[in-house]
């Protein structure tokens, strides 16, 4: 079962040719620069764009084709787009409740973990409050609870953060992560900050220029050295981790990873949460012996596996560590000076504080 | 002092074709409004003067024209006596039709305003959750649109109420269909009832007062001015 869409359309600047399949479980981050169809793609899905010739089936149900053109509210389609748009008139519960009272519920709020949102989003208290009265942080808070609560077949995310401002957007797709993870329906999220892909994601698809350039795994394609994403500064690889115990003396927490054990400052999480790390390839170093007299705790033995020289004199290096791969972006100076070639052995380090 | 039963018969027939008007005005509208709102048709303006015009034409004229339109021999004068609907000028439906054409840029233009801030995202956002058209009408237009419609219907009803040129001219001043509580008071005051013409018209005050206070206590968004 996959999400199949196809379409063309020319637009001023760029012309979007895009055929493409999106696995039908899990978060696929669609990712690219401003104006590469990214939004387009999703509206297509939803039906709120009228292209001709396009196709878009999911499963069995066809969507649009030739001779088929399923209205946008009949689709099952969640949407929450970069603004809230909340329905200024009506009260938070109402906004949530809106698509039940349509008679649109098929199933119990209980399968889509609608109070849970609520209560993890910390709604609860502001169930009766107007929209005008929140922040931006929790009207789009209610926007993606209201979108879950609709019993989508799918639910679609247009740049959902990119209202919020940092510090909240870093706690808040930890929140989300786990949560769309939790929620057995497929999500098209499309964004175009690394940090989120990374962060929230289990497939990604990369688009430029109105075309798909890659697609996979979004572990695999963030390690590809011959995606862009790789020779980024921005670069990072994504590890799926386990709580396993805290060090409240030391304030740390210890995650369990297929590369390793590793330290990080204190996760505010019970043992045996699951979360992703996001490891920046910048916060990566390397040396050939292990190094004993160190501040850094994580120390991973690897084997190189690639490099590829990037602009402004950075070397990007892919480290394979217990069939994990690893980013580490170093100095070209230093990767002369090391010697490092592709087979070599090196011990990679993090500093703690740098994981996320 | 009571109202004669001449008065009482002229009250109640304003409030009827001002209960009627608005009423029908609201139906026609509500959609017209709203296809001048969305339209990106480019001679639209055309369509805006024409609304616009009971605006400026004096009442005289605009009652002339009407005049002409409902006499016997005008095409909806015609009209209605081959389907056998008796003679409009100066009978009650010659006088709605009047009113709906003289207050219509009254109820037109609140909506027309209500209806062009209305963005496209909300109705999207609606779709998507699973509203069909008339659902997103229901829900999200027309409660966005709420100041609005009290406004044209309030401005449709006071208008219509204060009619006096364009019922002089298509309804004549008879007692029981066309005599209308301002023609009253005029006939009033032309055969020095003073005390009559008092009374009528402190009572068309007092009923245009608490119609406005009711609008503005209870929807503090309403603004008459609101064009």
């Amino acid at each position: 079962m996959m999400i199949n869409v196809a379409f063309r359309q020319q637009y001023d600047s760029c012309q979007i040719a895009l055929d493409i399949q999106i696995p039908n479980k899990g978060v696929t981050a669609v990712f690219g620069p401003s104006g590469a169809g990214k939004s387009t793609l999703l509206r297509v899905i939803a039906g709120l764009e009228s292209i001709d010739d396009a196709t878009v089936s999911v499963g069995d149900d066809i969507w649009q084709s030739n001779s088929r053109f399923v209205a946008t509210h009949e689709r099952g389609v969640g949407m929450v787009f970069q603004q809230p748009c909340l329905f200024e008139h009506l009260t938070v519960e109402q906004n949530i409740l809106y698509s039940t009272r349509l008679g649109r519920a098929r199933k119990s709020l209980d399968e889509y973990r609608v109070d849970d949102f609520i209560s993890r989003f910390g709604l609860a208290p502001l169930m009766q409050r107007l929209p005008h009265t929140l922040s931006g942080g929790e009207q789009q808070r209610v926007a993606i609870v209201r979108a879950i609560a609709a019993q989508p077949k799918v639910l679609l995310m247009d740049e959902p953060l990119s209202s919020l401002d940092d510090g909240l957007k870093a706690e808040f797709m930890d929140e989300l992560g786990v949560l769309l993870q939790n929620l057995h329906l497929p999500v098209v999220y499309v964004t175009h900050s690394l940090a989120e892909v990374a962060k929230i994601s289990q497939h990604l698809l990369l688009i430029e220029q109105g075309k798909c350039v890659g697609q996979g795994k979004t572990n695999e394609l963030l390690t590809d050295l011959d995606s862009l994403l790789a020779k980024s500064i921005n670069a990072k690889s994504a590890l799926e981790a386990t709580v396993i115990s805290h060090d409240t003396k030391h304030h740390m927490s210890v995650l369990a990873t297929s590369a390793g054990d590793l330290f990080t400052t204190k996760i505010d999480k019970p043992i045996s949460h699951k979360l992703k790390v996001v490891i920046q390839a910048k916060d990566v170093s390397v040396t050939l012996s292990r190094q004993q007299d160190t501040s850094i705790l994580n120390v991973l033995e690897g084997q190189v596996v690639g490099f590829e020289n990037t602009e402004s004199g950075r070397v990007t290096l892919k480290v394979s560590v217990n069939s994990c791969f690893i980013l580490s972006q170093i100095t070209q100076r230093s990767f002369s000076q090391l010697a490092i070639d592709i087979g070599c052995k090196v011990f990679i380090q993090i500093k703690s504080m740098a994981l996320c | 002092m009571m109202l004669s039963a001449e008065d009482l018969t002229a009250l109640w027939l304003t409030l009827k074709l001002a209960f009627i008007s608005t009423f029908i005005l609201l139906l026609i509208c509500l959609p017209f409004a709203y296809w001048l709102a969305k339209t990106r048709w480019r001679f639209r303006f055309l369509v805006e003067a024409l609304v616009a015009l009971p605006l400026v034409l004096p009442p005289t004229v605009l009652g002339f024209y009407l005049l002409i339109l409902l006499s016997p021999n005008g095409t909806l004068g015609a009209l209605f006596s081959a389907v056998g609907a008796g003679n409009l000028a100066f009978s009650f439906t010659g006088l709605v039709i009047g009113s709906c054409v003289y207050s219509l840029p009254f109820v037109v233009q609140p909506l027309q305003t209500s209806f062009s801030s209305i963005q496209a995202r909300p109705l999207e956002v609606a779709a998507t959750l699973g509203a069909n058209p008339w659902q997103r009408f229901y829900t999200i237009i027309l409660p966005t649109i709420r100041p609005g419609l009290i406004s044209a219907a309030v401005l449709g009803f006071a208008h219509t109420t204060g009619e006096f040129g364009v019922v002089l001219m298509i309804g004549g001043n008879i007692p029981g269909e066309t005599q209308v509580v301002s023609i009253a008071i005029y006939d009033h005051v032309e055969t020095l009832q003073y005390q009559q013409a008092h009374l009528l018209a402190g009572i068309l005050l007092l009923i245009s007062f608490v119609l406005l206070v009711c609008v503005y206590g209870t929807n503090r968004k309403f603004r008459l001015g609101n064009r």
